[in-house]
């Protein structure tokens, strides 16, 4: 098959491919915005230490009129950090992106099975379609990032600028991201794809969608010891060790994202073996296909983890600290954390509403079979917010508290883990509360949202499609 | 290595398939010899469709041999056999199972494009092919747009537009009325019998069965009786 012949087939032609494009491109570019971001914040030590590496290159833009976590070189790389870290959940709602209207696609994929094209030529297919979504995605990055700097860099007064103003460098950086993003796309396409079994009778097997087996147990174990070495070691190593800390955060996400999925399917069985007929639909459906609720709930499980180090660090600043003029300092740079934490939580939100979408309407010709049977509507959205709800508040406390004791090992000198776990008892459970009901407000709020997809599911006309 | 003796189209020996418990073929022998048209009939559930898919390679069945033009198809792996039906072996199915994106002329020229062949030589074959099922003027209407005569004549063309050597059919007819389901058959039977390709039509329809060289009956996953109509 040659390109164009793949182009001609991975086009975006019904509503719902252009849905999957669109939402592709636009968090691939978001995400491509925030790499571009980070590396230009990055690139700030440069120019203002003197290095040579832009020396002639980049215009020398100085630290001025931003704040303080940024311009102040000891700071930046923890901003560097969280900006990156903003990318995780973006990328997650692009990989739930990825697999919207998969059922016509899979359909339209079976089709073209049956005119001869084999699964290798159908894998490329998906990963050209893919790959031209994130290409678009990378070539947004560049404008994305424009606004982000009239947001942040350009409309605050001086003092409260996040972004530095851009330079030829970010042009590379983008090129990068360009090239970076394509790559991805098509990888990813290919890999979802592989996910799929297609055959030319119009059938479409979905590989068994059970929760990961041996190998995620066991890279969840293997990266849960990578935590502990880690905060080991940052407790008992040098201060300035900077490895201990990229193994602990590295070791989180890969434990959490590795984790989750088996998590919640677990929580899926449980939840099914309850009486109630809403429960068993929900816990069961979760149980099935529990990747989509598992990408959720790790995202929740470490913005939970990052509530809850501030939950512990903000108790710790006013029990011990005279803050006194430098009270807005540290207080706001947790304010910005932790409405960087409450986007992360949002795009979550987000991908559960994209991902419970997709799933209804993979599932609505039974969900019309259970309606036509009697089955009452509002009975079915019970099912639905039970069924989006499974692990988010669990994952989003149990990070909260996860957090705060990993927090507290940290910083409690010897023998003083209990006395600074005690004072930071009382932050913590009301960070957990709020996030908590913050949590529950926004899923139910998503559920509601669903409501129109829900009732075009239960449609009687979907009984007749396959 | 020896050519295969593409004499026998089609060869279906002691095949035996099951849908898990459900057993769909048992030992099914069936010989389809280049230029014939065999009708496989038989009620519904007695395996027609099962054998057509295995005949076709799409499915592999749980035991016995199967050869298309020669080839063993447990010799070759899922690509190899993709490969062989998009060269060899044109299908039809009940529903003309067209890309619905896709223009009419696109989904006729898909199996070529997916070939190599470059868009304007594919196409132009896949418009040749459209004259001749009477639907060029349908040529650049998605194919989601076409009635279910027009798609399964659309179907038609694809699965003869790269002159394969045998030709599967699935109730081809099955959708449609009694005129155009007659006007179906004669083009799908005229285009084989010009290039000497082999034909299995599976079907209920004793009408679409009298049009066939011979009629294989089977019942309940094996063959019941064999008849030569002409």
């Amino acid at each position: 098959m040659r390109l164009s012949g793949a182009l001609l087939l991975a086009r975006p032609a019904s509503s719902a491919d252009r849905t999957r494009f669109l939402l592709v491109a636009t968090t691939t570019g978001v995400a491509g915005a925030l790499l571009v971001a980070a590396a230009r914040i990055a690139r700030l030590s440069l120019d203002t230490d003197g290095s040579s590496f832009g020396y002639g290159l980049i215009p020398r833009t100085g630290s001025e009129g931003l704040v303080p976590y940024v311009s102040q070189a000891g700071l930046r790389p923890g901003v560097v950090l969280g900006v990156l870290l903003l990318t995780v959940p973006v990328l997650a709602l692009a990989v739930q992106a990825l697999r919207t209207g998969s059922v016509a696609r899979d359909r339209k994929l079976s089709s073209v099975r049956l005119a001869g094209a084999t699964p290798g030529e159908v894998r490329r297919i998906a990963a050209v379609e893919a790959g031209g979504a994130a290409l678009l995605g990378g070539l947004l990055a560049g404008p994305v990032y424009l606004v982000l700097y009239v947001l942040l860099g350009a409309l605050p007064s001086a003092g409260h600028r996040l972004l530095p103003s851009p330079d030829r460098v970010d042009l590379l950086g983008w090129l990068a991201v360009v090239v970076l993003t394509l790559l991805g796309g098509l990888v990813a396409g290919g890999l979802v794809a592989r996910r799929i079994v297609v055959d030319p009778l119009g059938v479409r097997r979905r590989t068994r969608d059970v929760p990961p087996g041996r190998v995620a147990l066991a890279v969840t174990l293997l990266s849960a010891a990578g935590l502990v070495t880690g905060v080991t070691v940052v407790r008992l190593g040098p201060a300035h060790w900077w490895f201990p800390m990229v193994l602990v955060l590295v070791s989180l996400l890969v434990m959490v994202f590795a984790g989750a999925p088996a998590a919640v399917a677990a929580l899926g069985r449980r939840r099914a073996r309850r009486a109630d007929a809403a429960d068993l639909l929900a816990g069961l459906r979760v149980a099935a296909a529990p990747r989509s609720n598992g990408r959720v709930a790790a995202v929740l499980l470490v913005c939970g983890v990052a509530f809850g180090v501030q939950a512990v660090l903000v108790g710790d600043l006013l029990h011990e600290h005279d803050l006194g003029e430098d009270a807005s300092f540290y207080l706001g740079g947790h304010a910005l954390a932790a409405a960087g934490v409450v986007v992360a939580l949002a795009v979550a939100v987000v991908t559960l509403v994209v991902g419970m979408s997709d799933a209804l309407l993979e599932a609505r010709r039974p969900l019309a079979a259970l309606r036509a049977l009697g089955v009452q509507e509002s009975e079915l959205e019970r099912s639905l917010r039970a069924q989006s709800s499974t692990g988010t508040v669990l994952a989003v406390v149990l990070g909260t508290l996860l957090g705060a004791v990993g927090i507290t090992t940290l910083i409690a000198g010897d023998g003083e883990w209990s006395h600074e776990a005690g004072r930071a008892a009382l932050p913590v459970a009301a960070t957990a509360l709020v996030t908590a009901l913050l949590v529950r407000l926004l899923v139910r709020g998503s559920a509601r949202l669903l409501r129109g997809a829900l009732r075009a599911a239960t449609d009687p006309e979907n009984l007749r499609v396959a | 290595m020896t050519a295969p003796n593409e004499d026998t189209a089609i060869e279906l020996v002691g095949v035996e398939h099951a849908y898990r418990r459900t057993v769909a073929l048992r030992g099914v022998s069936l010989r389809v010899d280049a230029g014939e048209v065999v009708a496989v009939t038989g009620p519904s559930g007695c395996g027609k469709s099962t054998a057509l898919h295995v005949a076709a390679g799409i499915l592999r069945p749980q035991g016995g041999v199967v050869r298309i033009l020669g080839r063993d198809l447990a010799d070759l792996d899922e690509t190899a056999r993709t490969l062989l039906r998009r060269r060899r072996v044109g299908i039809v199915l009940q529903f003309g199972q067209l890309v619905p994106d896709l223009t009419v002329l696109d989904n006729v020229a898909l199996p070529l494009l997916l070939d190599g062949y470059d868009r304007f030589a594919a196409r132009t074959a896949a418009r040749d092919w459209l004259v001749r099922v009477g639907l060029d003027g349908e040529a650049d209407t998605p194919s989601a747009e076409l009635s279910g005569g027009q798609g399964q004549r659309a179907a038609v063309a694809r699965a003869l537009v790269t002159g394969p050597s045998v030709v599967l059919a699935d109730e081809p007819t099955g959708s449609l009325d009694t005129v155009g389901g007659e006007q179906l058959l004669d083009l799908l039977l005229a285009a084989a019998r010009e290039r000497g390709a082999a034909v299995v039509l599976v079907t209920h329809d004793n009408v679409v069965a009298s049009r066939a060289d011979r009629e294989v009956r089977l019942l309940d996953g094996h063959v019941a009786t064999e008849a030569v109509l002409r």
